[in-house]
Order: C-alpha cells, then structure tokens, then sequence
C-alpha cells in the first residue's frame, strides 16, 4: 500500500499541471524514497522528469515499488479543486486500480480516480555535458519569453562573455533581450564555452507552468543540443525539462 | 536500401515522358532491389502500399498531413496551410518547410543509440503500413506521430515523395504495363517471357505478387499463376461496334448476346475460407457495399469456391421492372448501408464463371463457361443469369437488342462462340462486342398519357393494380397507341384507390380504338388522362406508338416513365399527347452518344 500526505494540497496541484502541459498520460512509480515520473511529449521533442523525494511530506508510507498510471486531465480537473490551508492525502491500496485523493481543511473530501494500465517504457534523459548553465529568476526567462513570442514562434538562446541574450527574429519583427549579472538578474552563469540554440516556443512557454513552483529557473545547453530546464520546489524535489532544439536541416 | 535510392528513380521518371527510357530506369533500379523488397518497391513505384484490391488506406486528410508537416517543422499549421494555397501541392509543402533550415528534431536524437541514419525503403514502407493499419479510437493521433516521426528523420527532398505517396499525389505516370516490361527485362533477360508475365498480372491483379513470385522462385512459377478467389482478375473488356451485321460479320455469322444491364459490374469471389468478397471493375473491394448481394451468391451458387461475373441492378421491388444505375449509387457509401439496402435493393445477373473449386475457367470456352454457370446458379427472383440468346441473322439481333433496351438496359453484349473464346483477362477485345445505342433522345417535358389497362402489382402492391398500360392518341386514325407501361410516381394511396377509380371503365376485353400487342391483366376504356415524365424515348418493339415511323418493325416507348402526381381531369383522352408529337418528340431530342 502506498500512503503520503502534503501539507498543502496546492503544491501537487501545480506538479501536475507542470506534467500535464505536456503529456496526457503517464505512470507515478512510488517506492519507499518517494515518488518519480519521467515522461516525452507525445512528438517526443520534450520530456518532464518529476522527483518528490519522502521528505517533501508530511508522511509518506511505500513498502515496495508501486506504478500508478493516470491520465493527467482527469487529475488536473479534480486537483482544481484544492482549497486553501488543505492538506492533501494519496492513498493507494495493492489491488485497487484506484487512487484516493483526499482534501483535509475544515472537511474531508475524497476523490477517487481510476488508474490506467499503461506499459512501462523506460526513457533514459539525454546525457549531455551542457556548455552553459544559467541561475535565474523564473520570472525574468518568462518575460523574456513572452518577448520573444511577440515576433516568433521560435527563440535563439545565447550564452557568451557573462550574458544570457534570448533573440528572436520573424516576420512581425525582431527582438533582443539581455540578461546580464550587473543587472542582478542573472544569478549566476557557468560557461565551459560559448553556447547558442535555438528552441520551440510553444514548448518553452508550456513549461513556464512550473515556475509556479520555483522563483529561481535553471537553464542549461549547449550549442544544437537540447535545452534543459529546472525547477527546483521549496520543500525538497525538481521538475526538471529537456527540450530538443531546432536545428539546421541538412 | 536507402528510400534515396527511389527517390532518384522517382525524380528520373519525372525527367522523361518517353515509355522506353522509363522502361531502362526501372529496369537498372529493380535489378538492384534486394529480392524480399521487390513487391514493396513495386507498389511504392505505383504511388500505392498494396494492390488496388486490398480495403485498406492510408485515410490521412490533407488536414491531417498538414499537421505532420507543422509538427515536423515545429512550424504553425497556418503557416503551413498559407503555403499549401500558394504551391497546391503537400510533396512541395513538406519541402519547403523542412528546408527552411530550423527543422524541429526530438530527443531521440540524442538519449539512445538510435540515430538518424538515413531512413530506408524498408522504413518508409513499413511506417506507412502502420498508419493504413492503424484503426479505431485514437488512430487518428497514431498516424500523425507516425509520420511526423518519419518526416523528421527525412530530408526536405524525402519528405516530399513521402507526402505526395500518402496523399496520393505521386503521378509519376509509370503504366502497369512499363513495369511489366521493366520486370520482364530485367529478372528474364529479354522480352520473350512477357505474355506469361502479364497473365499473371491479369489473373492477380498483383504486380507486387508477381514480381516477388519472378524474384523468388522464377518464370516456371509465374506460368503456373492460376486465378484464386480472393485476388480480382482484371476485367474483360469488349470492343464496340455500331450494327448487327458488323457484328455478325465479326462473330463468323453467329454469336451469343447478352443483356448488356445499366448496372454495376462486379466480380464475386468465395474462397476456401468461405469468405464472400466483391470487386468492382476497377478492381476496388465493395464487399461493404453490397451485403445482400453477397448473401445472394452465397445462397445461390453451388460450388465450395468460385470466381463469377456479372451485374449488380437495381429492381423496383413493385414491380419487379430494371431501374436506372443511379438508383444503385446510393449504394455506395460508407454508413446507413442497411438502410440503403432496404431502399434500394439490389439484384444480380450473372454472366461469366471464372474459377471453381480449384479449376481454371479463364482458359476454357465461352459456352463452356456459360453452360456450367447455369448448372451451378440457383436462379431464384433476385439472382438470375444474364438474359442471352444464340442470334445468327441481323434481324433477330436487332429485335433482342430493342426488347433489352424497352426492359431498361443500355444494349447487349455479343459474344463469341468460337474454340478461341477464353476469357481474356485485363484485355479489350473482338471477342465481345458491345452494341449501345447510338442516339438518345432525352425527355425534357411532361407528356399527358391516357390509360388503356392496368396489371396487378407484387410485393407490397400486391392485390392492388400496380402499372398502368399507358397510350398516346393518334388523331389520325382517332385511335390510342401504347407507349409504356408506368409503375413508379404513385402513392401507397394512389395504388389502393386505384381500382375504385378505374372501376367505371374496365371492360372484359381490349377497347376497340386501343392498338395494343401487350395484354394487361385488365383493360379499361380510355378515359382518364395522367401527366407522365419519362428519361428518354426509344425505339421499342413491344409498343405500338409510333410504329415504323422511324424504323420498320420498331415503335416508341418511354423509358422509366415516371406519374408526376398531376390527374389530368381537365382533360379528355382525344386532348392526351398524340402519337405525331412523341414521334417529333423523339426526331427533335436525338443525340448523338458519345
């Protein structure tokens, strides 16, 4: 059987809206460290890898390896209505293909969701030695974002001379953002070499969902390599994303 | 084998419209497919997965692949879309946007040891087999993964040969019979082999079959291809002559003739298996189409397995009388088809017998053929054989050729008799001649009929007076010519009224100034007065109208008469249509058929 309970129902709230901007359907494995899910996007350009370790709970019982395969909509509709100051319970039992969600404020409120039956594919994330890695507020990569969208549907992500530049260029126009230390948004930035790329949009801003969660975003890439993006919660755990780029056809 | 490999064949194909050199660059390509990608590369080379016959299609709607190209390209599909208005073709679509130099790749690329080698035949083939078989709840989404993956993996000059097979679009222009040619040179070494090659092809309706049974195990077993229920043969196909006595000329003085029905031609097939399935001439699987035409064969024709010919035709379940093909066209589709089946019922001619547990009749003589169809056929009200007569004089051919016209089919087919008459499979030949009219004569206004008789009707009429022997006035010698009999137009309530309101008028025997060779089941005397429409007036030589005006022997009868609903009680039978303007009629609407 598997049991956790979150003191407050709206962080799980908000991980599952970080999946569910991407994937409809996926698989939990809970076990006796925590819970985990790794999941593509059906075209397979991106991929969440969500960890919640124990200790991010309140309680949180697992004897042994659980799948619990839902389908994210449904999950997201009935985590719409957590309230405030609700503490959120999990309950799965070994044979039931059911999981309780149970809401505890000034009530009790238990939803049970059917469980779906999903084959396990077992995704390894990209291994890449990332050129650039960059600490910022989320709140200043989603402005930049939001800029670049403006004009395009696609964005090119530069790291060079201590400077994050996100530029985009299309029909309706161009735009350049910079994001530099001296400025005291760029928190930090790492670079073995200078970086450059260029990714979707569409997906970068589905995954400005999580930030949410986190007020400070990890990006880290490498020239035509995928993106990844990380998010990490309060309270122990990370979102984290990849995106692959766009990149020149041959 | 790399899909670049095709893609060159294809673009080399594009360059030339000379049959020769195609022949040559197909002939270098296939000799270098690997054996077990032979049938693949052949149907990939046809714009197509499988043979005509198999039911299955890719079903991806220009929407869909719009969408693929979008996502391949990480591109919106508006702007997809905008593109497609402006090029008007997907192939150049997927081209340009995949060349547009920011190609949208997935992580694939670079988790795995999967890379993007460059795709092969195989790959391509075996993507668009899953999406053809791709079915039910969710498809849909399966497809477009499917090839947005595949787009992905291909470079922009791929992407377009890829979209333009799925939407199929290809149009290379390459005929069956290049490739036969291309495959005969180039796994036989020279062309002698080539009749056998192409039976083969007649008797399968597979050019993939055949080039991967010549591949794999050589010309002695193409020689052995034998008819099997399941594969279509291609049809037989007549020549066309234009009167009886060319024909008989033809035909060595005497021939078989057939009624040549307006219906639709469909070849039926019962396995081993016992599995019914129908094939329409082009070659298309209608099983779905027609269940009761199935049940039909399945009941009525005593053999374990067999492959017969003939026509499927509508019949006014009334009246038992032929109707227009287009009644049949509302067989044809995809839902409702019981339905459709109640209000259309279909029934079936059969003409030809081409196979029969285990034998070969393709090879075997007209009239052997034809005599044992009409051993093993159980006629029953819907299932008949196609009506046939032995003519050897033009008159006799002639007079068959009018009645088949007067009963609602479009002329006859003759047939010969001779030790040479096989059936030969995908060929247009002098061993049938079809014998359509030349002219038509459409009808384009109501004409006013006046009733002499009147027949008992069947099925749902029955008990009830269903058709009406129906005659135009001739004033010159004050008498009333038939001109057809008209069953269709009337109400349920207009036939259950009808014998109240002829009543009045029906008499023991004909009416003396009524000139009629048809006896009706009741006469009547000629009073009441109907607006009829009809499709087209034609020579006939059952009715009286008209007769020898425009050829000896004939007179005029509308065909498919039809009541427009309108008694005509203003008027007295003198005032009905004379027999002088159906002829005008008639002189006045003739056209020449194409």
């Amino acid at each position: 059987m598997f049991k956790a309970v979150l003191a407050d129902s709206r962080i799980w709230r908000n991980i599952i809206e970080s999946i569910s901007t991407l994937v409809e359907e996926g698989v939990f494995i809970a076990d006796p460290t925590g819970i985990r899910l790794r999941a593509m996007d059906p075209s397979r350009v991106a991929m969440v890898d969500m960890e919640l370790p124990k200790t991010s709970f309140e309680s949180y019982e697992c004897a042994e390896e659980m799948p619990i395969g839902v389908n994210f909509d449904d999950m997201k509709n009935i985590m719409k209505r957590a309230g405030v100051n609700e503490k959120l319970e999990l309950e799965k039992l070994e044979k039931e293909a059911r999981l309780k969600i149970r809401f505890r404020g000034k009530t009790s409120r238990t939803f049970s969701l059917p469980l779906l039956d999903l084959g396990k594919e077992e995704l390894s994330v990209p291994r890449i030695s990332f050129l650039a890695t960059v600490k910022l507020p989320a709140a200043t990569l989603m402005d930049a974002i939001k800029d670049a969208e403006v004009v395009s549907d696609f964005v090119k992500i530069t790291a060079e001379d201590e400077k994050l530049k996100v530029t985009a260029s299309g029909d309706r126009g161009e735009v350049e953002v910079e994001i530099t230390k001296d400025s005291g948004e760029l928190l930090s930035i790492e670079l073995k070499e200078n970086a450059h790329a260029l990714y979707s949009l569409t997906y970068l801003s589905k995954m400005m969902v999580a930030s949410d969660l986190s007020d400070i975003a990890i990006l880290m890439f490498s020239t035509d390599m995928p993106l990844r993006l990380d998010f990490n919660l309060p309270n122990g755990g990370r979102i984290v994303y990849y995106l692959a780029p766009r990149m020149e056809a041959e | 084998m790399r899909y670049l490999d095709l893609v060159e064949v294809y673009e080399e194909i594009g360059k030339t419209t000379k049959r020769l050199e195609i022949t040559d660059i197909l002939v270098n390509f296939l000799k270098s497919c690997p054996p077990e990608l032979i049938d693949k590369v052949v149907y990939l080379t046809q714009g197509r997965i499988y043979p005509e016959f198999v039911p299955l299609e890719l079903g991806m709607a220009d929407k869909m692949i719009i969408r693929c190209i979008a996502q391949a390209s990480a591109a919106k599909e508006s702007e997809v879309e905008q593109l497609y208005k402006t090029l008007g073709d997907l192939g150049k679509v997927a081209n340009t946007m995949l060349s547009k130099g920011k190609k949208q790749v997935t992580l694939d690329l670079f988790s795995t040891a999967k890379k993007s080698d460059q795709i092969t035949i195989e790959r391509v083939y075996s993507d668009l087999d899953r999406i053809a078989r791709a079915q039910g709840p969710g498809s849909q989404e399966e497809k477009i993964r499917i090839l947005s993956d595949l787009l992905r993996d291909s470079s922009p000059k791929e992407a377009m040969y890829i979209i333009r097979t799925v939407s199929g679009t290809l149009r290379l222009g390459v005929a069956d019979m290049t490739i036969l040619d291309a495959l005969t040179i180039a796994f036989t070494g020279s062309k002698d082999a080539r009749p056998d090659i192409e039976r083969a092809y007649n008797v399968s309706s597979d050019l993939g079959a055949v080039a991967k049974t010549l591949v794999l195990k050589g010309l002695e077993a193409i020689k052995n291809f034998k008819p099997s229920p399941g594969r279509p043969i291609r049809s037989m196909l007549a020549e066309r002559l234009s009167s009886p006595l060319e024909i008989l000329e033809k035909m060595d003085g005497k021939c078989a003739v057939e009624y040549k029905y307006d219906g639709e031609r469909v070849q039926i097939h019962k396995t081993e298996e016992g599995e019914t399935l129908l094939f329409s001439r082009r070659l298309e699987n209608i099983t779905h189409h027609y269940p009761d035409i199935a049940r039909l064969a399945l009941e009525g024709i005593a053999l374990k397995s067999y492959i017969v010919e003939g026509e499927i035709v509508a019949v006014d379940p009334d009246t038992g009388d032929l109707l227009p093909f287009q009644e049949l066209m509302h067989r044809r589709r995809k839902y409702g088809v019981e339905e459709a089946m109640e209000q259309y019922p279909a029934s079936l001619r059969l003409f030809d017998i081409l196979y029969a547990d285990g034998s070969d009749f393709t090879l075997k003589t007209y009239p052997e053929r034809r005599s044992f169809l009409s051993k093993i056929v159980i006629e029953s009200e819907r299932l008949r054989l196609a009506e046939q007569k032995i003519v050897d004089n033009p008159d006799d051919l002639e007079a068959f050729f009018q009645e088949a016209i007067s009963n609602g089919c479009e002329g006859l087919v003759a047939k010969s008799l001779g030790p040479d008459s096989v059936y030969k499979a995908g060929a247009r030949g002098w061993l049938w001649i079809k014998y359509k009219r030349d002219y038509k004569s459409e009808m384009t206004d109501t004409v006013d009929l006046v009733i002499v008789g009147g027949s008992m009707g069947t099925g749902k009429r029955a008990g009830h007076i269903g058709t009406l022997l129906l005659a135009a006035y001739d004033d010159d010698n004050d008498v009333f010519r038939t001109v057809c009999k008209c069953s269709t137009g009337f109400t349920d309530e207009d036939i259950r009224n009808m014998r109240k309101l002829l009543e009045p008028y029906i008499i023991p025997h004909r009416h003396g100034r009524v000139d009629s060779k048809i006896t009706p089941d009741i006469w009547v005397v000629p009073a009441k007065v109907i607006e009829v429409l009809g499709a087209e007036i034609t020579l006939s030589p059952i009715h009286t109208c008209g007769l020898d005006a425009i050829r000896k022997g004939a007179g005029l009868a509308i065909r498919f008469p039809r009541f427009t609903g309108k008694w005509r009680d203003d008027k007295s039978p003198e005032d009905a249509t004379t027999v002088k303007e159906i002829i005008e009629m008639y002189k006045k609407q003739l056209k020449k058929l194409a």
